[in-house]
């Protein structure tokens, strides 16, 4: 790791999490998802945060209802992935790529000044999370999370994890002991996490809340 | 900072239209969802319109407030179960898409469409699509039709309103839900949709919500968000949702025993939410915009089958001991209800009527197609509940319109057996007891005996406060009226003082029964409450016997209407109120009827 892990929270006051440190060096948003109860109040902080207005689709982390049958929200964010797996870096067609990792600021940036913007959104395709967004009616280029230091000045601080009423987000180091390679386990869309839970009510099919019905 | 603009989204069913229109001038009077909706109906039905007619609307309400405290729909129309104003409230994320749709004053349906259709709105794509496919399917089945439809057509999750068959059958409690879990069942509004042809109504909104300042409306948001209060109330709501209530009130009598007929019974005891907790849990699961996420669904596997669903006091409320179950056997009943889609609290007392009109021979095996009755049982209520919502048979056709239409078709005897006021049942909030029923609210409602015909409502229900959401917001800024106050301004740009508030609190409430009046509800002669009331009296579990007296409810009830509803001794509006907050309109309308205080 070449990364500058002497980056420390700058002025961050009421980050109510004081049981999870203020993580050191590269860190990810982690989302919990059986946790999450799909309030969306951290798609408000963020768009908030980066827009100033409150417009849930144009947060960077989503939140997205399914029914299991029963209803579950899941969440999905940018994992900050490492070097290794960084798909949408690799996707851009720019080089250098215009979305990298800033191994300043210690979390992803897109280069908008150089961006293609929405005519290419390769590094939208190859995000197996589709992590990265855009909202054309603001902004033909992408956004991706950049842990709320949007002038990158490596003052991480994720508004979405200090407003989560359910703590169903983590804002976690990568260099914890081994979470530094689980982020292509965790870069998951929120389709493929929501077939996942669905599991656990075997043997209801989604088209129904009984199995095997009322057969009377 | 600019004001906010209303726009009201009208969707003609039968000349297959739509349009938008600015109503921010009457938002400013009336607040939206039911505020507004009043004057839909006062202006758009015809006096005296059948409910199930074209000529009815119905107003998918939402209000300057929807998606930040809780997330309430309320939908707006004549009542196919009473004749008067009715309004159906349902939680869960469609409400937030209609307003970052941008109609924040909801969406307006009229007319009958020809043959089975469902709504799509996508931002400012507004489409009647076919669903002649989906029509006849149970409720699951079309939510996730249409969501998965939806969703392989555009990528977006899209929030869906729908009916199931009993609103297809024009079963005058029907109900319409979305995710599922989320009914709007009052009233008779699935039977509204049916009687449009319309299954569902399918809405993404992606443009934002329309307020006038988004720092300030963040700024309070966070205020609650972050506040101890509502993490307190975060730590119950979501662990037990609403399955807490109806155990407390069972002990206190204030929730039918065998159609509201027995003292404290063991029955009691099966209803044990903690029980059902620790075995069925799902996960926790909310509205939009809620902090205090109080959808707890649950999951049952056992023996007998999987079952999927969650308890509301309503769906699970009037039935309980009131058809001798516990909680173990609504586990698999309630998911029932909720696909064939009628209204639980309704169909609990018209269910426990049914059983006891069979036992005491009033009603028999062939008026109920060969199936017998009993207390306790869950396949001949659950083949009950089918036989009503496909209204198969004499005696559950009849019970498919409610209490005043069975009564009719049962006799002069059936009628000792219903506990109802209004023809709208009543085995929850028992009426016989002073402290936690709602005796006086059931008793002086003009929509029916149901919660929400107070002031309160009035207010919550045109701003769009969801009551299980509210707490918090009024332990943080003090009262509902400041809570309204603080976001109304934020949201729409207003300069609201407190007064102002109260007077809109009023008007809606006036208006909303000066509509009822209109529609033939009358104090004189509809505020009562069942013989039973007066002379069967119930004992809870701590030995408190609860009845009302005659003389004492009259006099009561006079109190009540003066010193609770503003109203005149009568029940009636005052003249001088509806002139001083700009309802001067409804006067000639009404003094004719004799319904003008």
């Amino acid at each position: 790791m070449q990364e500058d892990k002497s980056i420390r929270p700058v002025n961050i006051t009421g980050w109510g999490k004081e049981n999870l440190p203020y993580p050191e060096g590269a860190a990810y948003i982690e989302c919990d998802e059986l946790k999450c109860v799909g309030c969306g109040i951290c798609q408000m902080a963020c768009s908030m945060y980066h827009f100033g207005v409150i417009n849930k689709d144009l947060a960077r982390i989503q939140v997205r209802k399914y029914l299991l049958p029963l209803p579950k929200a899941v969440q999905v964010t940018c994992v900050q992935c490492p070097p290794q797996e960084r798909e949408c870096e690799k996707a851009c067609p720019l080089k250098p790529a215009a979305v990298h990792f800033d191994r300043t600021s210690l979390h992803m940036v897109i280069d908008t000044e150089r961006c293609l913007g929405e005519k290419c959104l390769r590094c939208r395709e190859a995000c197996s999370a589709k992590a990265i967004r855009i909202y054309p009616a603001i902004s033909p280029k992408p956004f991706v999370c950049d842990l709320c230091d949007p002038e990158n000045k490596g003052s991480r601080n994720p508004q979405c994890v200090s407003v989560c009423p359910y703590g169903a987000l983590y804002f976690k180091s990568t260099m914890v002991r081994w979470s530094y390679s689980i982020h292509d386990v965790l870069r998951k869309h929120a389709d493929e996490k929501a077939e996942l839970i669905a599991k656990r009510l075997y043997p209801l099919k989604k088209t129904g809340v009984a199995n095997p019905g009322w057969k009377l | 900072m600019s004001e906010t603009r209303f726009n009201l989204l009208e969707v003609d069913l039968t000349r297959e239209t739509s349009r938008v229109l600015d109503v921010t001038e009457d938002v400013k009077k009336y607040l939206g969802a039911r505020g507004l909706a009043n004057k839909l109906i006062w202006e758009q039905v015809p006096q005296g319109a059948a409910p199930l007619s074209p000529d009815n609307i119905l107003h998918v309400g939402v209000g300057p407030t929807t998606g930040i405290i809780g997330d309430k729909t309320v939908l707006s129309f004549k009542s196919p179960l009473t004749g008067w104003a009715g309004r159906s409230t349902v939680s869960g994320y469609i409400g937030d898409e209609i307003v970052r749709a941008q109609y924040n004053a909801g969406i307006l349906i009229k007319g009958r469409a020809k043959k089975p259709v469902y709504i799509y709105v996508y931002d400012d794509k507004v489409e009647i699509r076919d669903a002649t496919d989906l029509w006849g399917k149970w409720k699951q089945e079309t939510e996730f039709t249409i969501r998965d439809r939806l969703n392989n057509e555009t990528g977006e999750v899209f929030g869906v309103l729908c009916i199931g068959p009993a609103g297809e059958n024009l079963v005058r409690f029907a109900n319409a839900s979305t995710e599922f879990v989320h009914s709007a069942s009052k009233w008779g509004c699935g039977a509204i949709m049916g009687s449009k042809n319309l299954k569902a109504i399918a809405v993404k909104g992606t443009r934002g919500p329309l307020y006038a300042d988004h720092k300030r409306v963040w700024e309070l948001f966070k205020t609650y968000a972050l506040s101890p209060k509502t993490a307190l109330e975060k730590v119950t709501r979501s662990r037990f949702g609403a399955t807490a209530s109806p155990p407390s009130l069972l002990r206190h009598a204030a929730e039918g025993i065998r159609n509201n007929h027995d003292n404290y019974d063991p029955i009691v005891e099966r209803s044990n939410y903690l029980e059902h907790h620790l075995q069925y849990f799902a996960w926790t699961d909310g509205c939009p915009g809620c902090a205090a996420s109080c959808e707890v669904p649950y999951f049952k596997n056992s023996e007998r089958g999987a079952f999927g669903g969650e308890f509301r006091h309503d769906n699970v409320g009037g039935f309980n001991a009131n058809i001798m179950v516990g909680y173990e056997e609504m586990a698999e009943i309630a998911p029932l209800e909720n696909e064939l889609g009628m209204d639980g609290e309704e169909l609990g007392g018209i269910v426990a009527f049914a059983i006891d009109l069979y036992q005491n021979g009033i009603i028999t095996r062939e008026d109920l197609g060969g199936l017998e009755l009993s207390w306790g049982s869950v396949e001949a209520t659950c083949t009950l509940l089918k036989k009503i919502a496909y209204r198969e048979g004499r005696a559950a056709n009849a019970l498919a319109d409610g209490f005043r239409h069975a009564y009719k078709v049962f006799g002069e005897n059936s009628v000792r057996y219903g506990f109802e006021v209004h023809g709208c049942a009543a085995p929850t909030y028992d009426v016989r007891n002073k402290q936690v029923g709602w005796g006086l609210m059931y008793g002086t409602s003009h929509n029916g005996a149901r919660m929400g015909s107070g002031l309160d409502e009035a207010l919550g229900e045109a701003i769009t406060f969801c009551n299980f959401a509210l707490p918090p917001f009024v332990q943080i800024w003090g009262s509902r009226e400041e809570v309204a106050r603080q976001f109304l301004n934020a949201v729409c740009g207003w300069n609201l003082t407190l007064n102002d508030v109260n007077d809109i609190k009023l008007r809606n409430y006036y208006f909303n029964r000066c509509v009822s009046l209109r529609e033939g509800y009358h104090p004189a002669k509809d505020d009562y409450l069942p013989p039973r009331a007066f002379d069967e009296p119930v004992t809870d579990k701590y030995g408190t016997k609860w009845v009302w007296d005659k003389a004492d409810w009259e006099q009561e009830k006079k109190r009540f209407y003066v010193e609770r509803l503003k109203l005149t001794e009568a029940g009636l509006p005052p003249r001088e109120g509806l002139k001083q907050l700009g309802l001067d309109f409804v006067i000639p309308v009404l003094e004719p009827m004799k319904a003008i205080g």
